[in-house]
């Protein structure tokens, strides 16, 4: 019979032990560990010049990967106007700037499709799509699908970084209109497989309907809104589709996001002379808020209104003209945020959201068989 | 509520003594519900005339040597603590000389604070922002603390207002705040910036 001893663990022993260890703790060390990975990109490439071991820690792939799944915020967006290039409007330009706004480092003209946790997926002219993160400049092309991705697709970009996982992971789904078909396919790309496949399901039910705007990912969930009335879902967990229907009289023309920790679907309508958001939540779309924004300014102020998107949970967006305006909602304070100059009279200005997150794209496995990824040092 | 079976009266019995039976059943019944009812408030802790279980109270002294009693349900946010509760070593002073008094007198406030129950999360936030509203040498030795006594949400509070404040410094205000030693000559210093001349602007 075989006895088995265990040892009594010494936590008198243990404790004594970690006040000899923490005793010389000071705190740069400390702030090293638990502090730099809370901050943006920007401000951390500032910190290399603090000291050498700064230096080496904040070049460090470990840290860049803390900081990629510790720093979440919405640091900024980016803009597309179709047929133009694009820029970027920090939210504080001192810690949130973007070392190369126009994504020159690319190795041609690009159209941003997809943003998600500090990645970036591109589309050249040749349809190419391409990962990239505008701070490190890394970026890798991927492989075409099989499917004819024509000018109706949207597409989202999947990207959860990992505690577990080192390298990074993501997937790309694509809502590819077949007409011929009459139907939805989704096309989806694995880094992981380095492949694209066709999902099982696909959609007949919304065969002739437009999307609007772009995609928001969240919580392994693909959302587009479509411009009859209602939210197109794909579920990369269990690879299905499935439709959220918008309460009646809401506006179609808005916008997907997160909100107070809920996904929320926000619109802006015209209510007499003002302008009012209206802001529903939750799987059932119940309506949440409703924020009145009084409108003295003759002319059609509906088509300059642009809903941007949500920061921190709370903080609305809006760029009405070239006016760029936050309104927190759970406060009520609204604040001029400032003037994005290249909007002009453009009222189909894209803008998508963007984390300054240092992510290495570099860790990705290579995606292209045939072709080398090119890596630009600057 | 239990549920006492009723022994069924035999017809036989006389009346007198099928009343008496009844009247002692029904005793008995009662005497089970107030009973049941008083431990139920005992449990709930609403005021009773038992005596309530004492509530268990862990010592820490600071590193001057002053005590300071937490109890045990706020002490187990500390991992290093709960270790030594749960092997029944906090029965005696635990000494604690990496930390000042006045240090460790708000972390035990701090404790104490995120163990009640009942408070909603707009106040707590706003609690821990006023919290943390100190000035900067005192946040940083209640990182140390939270450090070493591996409480993860003071840890997390502690850090993120320290980044919201350096966020936008220069290289040169952070190594005054942290009193950091550049070492770096003025060639790699210059290499370093160019590199990152983005960062900078």
């Amino acid at each position: 019979m075989l006895e088995i001893v265990h040892q009594k663990p010494n936590p008198v022993g243990e404790f004594t032990r970690r006040i000899m260890q923490t005793r010389g703790t000071c705190i740069e060390e400390v702030v090293r560990e638990h502090v730099l990975p809370l901050l943006p990109a920007k401000s951390l490439c500032r910190f290399k010049a603090v000291c050498r071991g700064w230096n080496q820690w904040i070049s460090s792939p470990f840290l860049a990967h803390k900081q990629a799944m510790l720093f979440q915020r919405i640091s900024g967006f980016f803009c597309q106007k179709p047929g133009y290039g694009c820029h970027f409007i920090p939210l504080d330009p001192k810690t949130h700037g973007m070392r190369d706004p126009y994504l020159t480092f690319m190795p041609g003209p690009v159209n941003i499709r997809s943003i998600c946790n500090g990645l970036l997926c591109v589309q050249g002219v040749d349809d190419t799509y391409y990962i990239c993160n505008p701070v490190t400049k890394y970026w890798k092309m991927l492989p075409n699908p099989s499917f004819y991705h024509g000018p109706g697709t949207v597409i989202s970009l999947a990207f959860e970084p990992s505690m577990f996982n080192f390298t990074e992971n993501f997937e790309l789904v694509c809502a590819v209109p077949v007409t011929d078909a009459g139907c939805i396919v989704f096309e989806i790309f694995s880094s992981r497989s380095r492949t694209w496949r066709a999902s099982d399901d696909i959609c007949f039910e919304l065969a002739n309907a437009t999307f609007i705007g772009d995609a928001c990912y969240r919580d392994g969930s693909a959302y587009w809104v479509v411009d009859c009335g209602v939210i197109l879902v794909f579920n990369l967990k269990i690879d299905h589709y499935s439709i959220i229907q918008l309460p009646d009289g809401s506006c179609p023309n808005g916008i997907v996001t997160e909100m107070h920790g809920e996904l929320c679907y926000v619109a802006v309508l015209r209510e007499g002379a003002d302008l009012a958001i209206h802001i529903y939540g939750g799987m059932d779309m119940n309506s949440r808020h409703r924020i009145c924004i009084p409108w003295a300014c003759p002319g059609n102020v509906l088509r300059q209104v642009r809903l941007m998107g949500c920061v921190d949970g709370d903080v609305l967006l809006v760029s009405i003209g070239d006016a760029v305006i936050s309104h927190c909602v759970s406060t009520g304070e609204t604040r001029m945020l400032g003037v994005d100059r290249m909007r002009g009279e453009c009222t189909m200005m894209r803008y998508l959201p963007y984390v300054n997150s240092l992510v290495d794209v570099n860790e990705l496995p290579e995606l292209c068989d045939n072709l080398e990824s090119m890596e630009f040092r600057p | 509520m239990r549920y006492l079976a009723l022994p069924l009266l035999s017809q036989n019995l006389t009346e007198s003594t099928a009343r008496a039976q009844t009247l002692s059943l029904y005793l008995q019944l009662s005497l089970q519900v107030s009973l049941s009812q008083r431990n139920e408030s005992t449990m709930s802790s609403s005021s009773s005339s038992l005596p309530s279980c004492p509530k268990k109270v862990v010592t820490l002294k600071s590193s001057e040597g002053e005590t300071f009693e937490i109890e045990e349900i706020a002490a187990l946010q500390s991992k290093t603590l709960e270790n030594m509760i749960d092997e029944n070593c906090a029965d005696t002073p635990i000494p604690l000389p990496n930390i000042k008094g006045k240090i460790l007198a708000k972390v035990v406030e701090y404790c104490n604070k995120h163990a009640e129950v009942g408070v909603d999360a707009e106040s707590l936030r706003a609690w821990d922002a006023e919290f943390v509203n100190v000035e900067n040498t005192t946040v940083f030795d209640y990182i140390l603390a939270a450090n070493f006594l591996e409480i993860p949400t003071l840890l997390d509070l502690t850090c993120q207002s320290v980044a919201d404040m350096i966020k936008g410094k220069t290289p040169a205000e952070i190594e005054k705040t942290f009193n950091i030693k550049s070492a770096f000559t003025p060639e790699e210093e210059e290499q370093v910036r160019r590199e990152n001349q983005w960062a900078f602007e």
